[in-house]
């Protein structure tokens, strides 16, 4: 069985242990097993880093989702060649380009003990609204810095933002200056900024607009 | 992997087993090689889960 790492150019650099299968210029990054892998948290992790090593050597990546595969050579041979088009347009967006993440959490207070159940919901509405503007004001600059962005729903006051962002490599410091601005604004809140990621949020074909 | 790991480190580990989870690329016509669930692996995390970042996937989950 050929289990799948990561998608490429089909000229890309490899790191050892893994191989390329090509076909219409693009490139399957995959190693050979036997069984079917147990998903531990060995077993994640060692795909993440896989992807790391092929990030690192290439400008161009899509990562493939964890425990993913094809039983012979000539069906993922087959559906690279039907893909092709759309996973060229894909390498294409993401070329030159890494991920960032940024979380920022908030507080919301309990109902105090005389608080009435009709205020109670009247404040909840209101800060709901004001999670919804302040998540705004925060993810419409980065988004505008970034090649594209992808955005949780609504996740209300605990969580006011969990967003993801396409940051060309050499816009990395500006953006992650832009979230510090951002973080200067609202001392009251927790911001996590991760990454860089190699591009697993913006590597899916089924997503639609971002 | 133990919640005395700091906070930055702990969002970042569950960041990471999220996105190799949950997103990337999926081929059409290429099967599952993972034999069981893959929430098996949030149980295996779940020491990392008390962070201010757990909040917010607990809720996704739930959503």
């Amino acid at each position: 069985m050929l289990y799948l790492y990561a998608l490429v150019d089909s000229a890309a650099a490899l790191p050892d242990d893994v191989e390329l299968v090509s076909i219409d210029g693009i490139g399957a990054v995959v190693g050979e097993i036997d069984d079917v892998v147990d998903p531990t948290d060995e077993q994640v992790l060692s795909h993440a880093r896989v992807v790391d090593q092929v990030a690192a050597l290439n400008d161009a990546v899509l990562p493939v989702r964890f425990g993913r595969g094809f039983p012979e050579l000539h069906e993922l041979e087959a559906a690279l060649a039907r893909l092709a088009p759309r996973l060229e347009e894909r390498l294409r967006a993401v070329r030159g380009c890494v991920e960032l993440g940024v979380h920022v959490v908030g507080t919301v207070e309990p109902p105090t003990q005389s608080e009435l159940g009709a205020d109670y919901m009247r404040r909840r509405l209101r800060e709901v609204a004001e999670a919804e503007a302040i998540a705004d004001e925060i993810h419409v600059p980065l988004a505008e810095r970034a090649r594209e962005s992808t955005r949780s729903g609504s996740t209300g006051p605990t969580a006011l933002l969990r967003a993801a962002y396409l940051v060309p490599r050499g816009d990395v410091d500006a953006f992650c200056a832009a979230v510090e601005r951002a973080r200067g604004r609202h001392p009251s809140l927790t911001f996590a900024c991760t990454g860089p990621w190699p591009p697993y949020s913006f590597a899916d074909l089924e997503e639609g607009v971002r | 992997m133990t919640s005395d790991l700091p906070l930055a480190e702990q969002v970042t580990l569950i960041e990471l087993v999220d996105r190799v989870l949950n997103k990337g690329v999926v081929i059409a016509g290429d099967i599952t090689l993972a034999v069981a669930d893959v929430d098996l692996v949030y149980l295996g995390l779940r020491v990392l889960l008390t962070s201010v970042a757990s909040l917010d996937r607990v809720e996704e989950q739930q959503a």
